[in-house]
């Protein structure tokens, strides 16, 4: 009898040790502006919350969770009493990290842990809000299925957005851009730029767009372009701007690399 | 009493005009009473000379002088008669031209007014869409920026606040990109140097170093060396830094 409560009591122990998800009602919120120095992975949840899903405890494989902080008991009793206090501003989340502030329909969440103590992180957001995510020097941005405006920033790290609509504004330093489209939205432009490297856009093949693509390297697609032809001087400060139309034009797509490639695949 | 009588019908007597009975009782009375018989006479007489007095015709000169008179009578009255089609009144005219041409002014006033208004919303609009919450508004509004002249201050004053200050790397960009094109004005070129000083972004960076470099702007050199000499600038900014450099030394 002794032997199975004290079964049971490990069993709940470990139950409570292992955090739930932290969720947030997104009431009246239409955009989220997110900042963390780790790699983020947007999916599509079924409540209008801002869900973060605890990924430390759930894959301990994934190859991004180099440093796993399994909390202890010691550390556990080491922290009794005292709480956590971040230069980046006020934990709002009961232990996650994170400092939350709304600001008219706006949500600022931003991540008060380093990427030292952050491996990833796992947000769900309903599929129309619109997302401004940093991913800070080092993190990546992964994203699937959303149909609001995307803004993603990212220094290092790679941009992947698939199944979006757009807008869509990105920017890379040296980090890969990978974007697929599955409609393209003709609200407002489209802007994907990069320093460095190289970027892949996939678009339907009846896409309406005025495109702009401006790189110093090469640009590969399967589009059939009209490009008009330059009469006169030539372009002699190294930089060639491609302007064509898609179907007879729409919203305006830029697509800039400074020395990256530039991949656009028509699907 | 019967002279009376006779005598009442003296002038129907004249006139013949009696009955036979009465004529022959004034007959006979005639001849008995010398009384009536001698008034008879009188008025026979005088009778006679209203007969014999002859109707004074006019002459034909009165006629003639009649009409004569006539028409310079209605000569004379003629510009008083007032014809069936009114005369042409200039004071009237005068005041429906009037009132038209100051509907008209108004019309116009509003019009020009509403147009300088419409420019001016248009402008506010644009200045008030570069604060958009939205980083692709934001970029559409930069595009839009650039379509006003460079006079127009208060835009490019808007766009360089944008160019320092915008938290989204892709609207910086869009900025300095739309800046460029205003790089007549003393205050762009400076904005964009200073912009190189501090912006942190390569991205923008590398805008910046290719904006200067085709702009021919040589007070670029100083801070582009700094940027050469700062070991922390990556190396592919300063793959463009020597590239730009050596097109402005």
């Amino acid at each position: 009898m002794k032997k199975i409560f004290i079964l049971l009591l490990f069993v709940s122990s470990i139950i409570t040790a292992q955090k739930k998800d932290f969720k947030y009602s997104l009431n009246g919120i239409k955009k989220v502006v997110l900042s963390s120095d780790t790699t983020i992975k947007f999916e599509v949840g079924t409540t209008n919350e801002f869900v973060i899903t605890n990924k430390t405890s759930k894959d301990k494989n994934n190859h991004e969770n180099h440093f796993p902080h399994p909390i202890s008991k010691e550390k556990e009793n080491k922290r009794k009493g005292l709480t956590a206090v971040y230069p980046g501003g006020k934990d709002d989340t009961n232990g996650y990290g994170f400092s939350i502030t709304k600001e008219g329909t706006t949500l600022f969440i931003s991540d008060l842990k380093s990427h030292f103590q952050r491996h990833g992180l796992n947000i769900k957001l309903p599929k129309n809000m619109n997302i401004s995510v940093n991913s800070g020097n080092l993190g990546s941005i992964y994203m699937e299925g959303f149909t609001g405006e995307v803004e993603a920033q990212t220094s290092t790290g790679k941009i992947e957005l698939k199944n979006v609509t757009g807008p869509i504004t990105a920017n890379t330093s040296v980090g890969k851009i990978d974007i697929d489209f599955d409609v393209v939205s003709q609200k407002s432009p489209i802007t994907i730029t990069s320093s460095v490297s190289e970027i892949d856009v996939a678009l339907p093949a009846n896409t309406k767009a005025n495109l702009e693509l401006k790189t110093q390297g090469t640009v590969y697609t399967n589009f059939d372009f009209e490009i008009p032809k330059k009469k006169g001087l030539q372009n002699v400060s190294g930089r060639k701007n491609i302007v064509s139309k898609l179907n007879n034009g729409g919203v305006k797509i830029y697509i800039k690399s400074s020395m990256g490639n530039i991949y656009l695949r028509k699907k | 009493m019967e002279c009376k009588n006779i005598q009442n019908q003296f002038l129907d007597y004249l006139d013949k005009s009696l009955l036979e009975v009465a004529n022959s009782k004034v007959e006979h009375h005639l001849k008995s009473c010398e009384n009536c018989n001698k008034e008879f006479e009188e008025i026979k007489s005088f009778d006679s000379i209203l007969r014999n007095q002859q109707n004074d015709i006019p002459s034909n000169n009165l006629r003639l002088n009649f009409e004569k008179m006539l028409t310079e009578e209605i000569k004379e009255n003629k510009t008083k008669v007032i014809a069936m089609q009114p005369k042409i009144d200039w004071k009237s005219h005068l005041k429906i031209a009037a009132s038209v041409l100051i509907i008209l002014s108004a019309f116009l006033l509003g019009k020009y007014q509403s147009n300088a208004s419409l420019e001016f919303n248009n402008q506010q609009k644009v200045l008030a869409s570069l604060e958009d919450n939205s980083a692709s508004k934001r970029i559409l509004a930069v595009a839009n920026a650039e379509e006003y002249t460079s006079k127009d201050t208060k835009i490019v004053k808007a766009l360089i606040n944008r160019l320092f200050f915008d938290k989204n790397t892709n609207v910086r960009l869009a900025a300095a990109e739309a800046l460029s094109k205003f790089s007549s004005e003393t205050i762009v070129r400076d904005a964009l140097i200073k912009a190189l000083e501090t912006d942190k972004n390569t991205s923008v960076q590398i805008e910046l170093i290719t904006i200067l470099s085709k702009i021919k702007e040589k007070r670029a050199i100083k801070p582009m060396e700094k940027m050469l000499e700062n070991e922390e600038t990556p190396l592919y900014v300063k793959q463009q830094l020597q590239l730009n450099l050596s097109s402005l030394l």
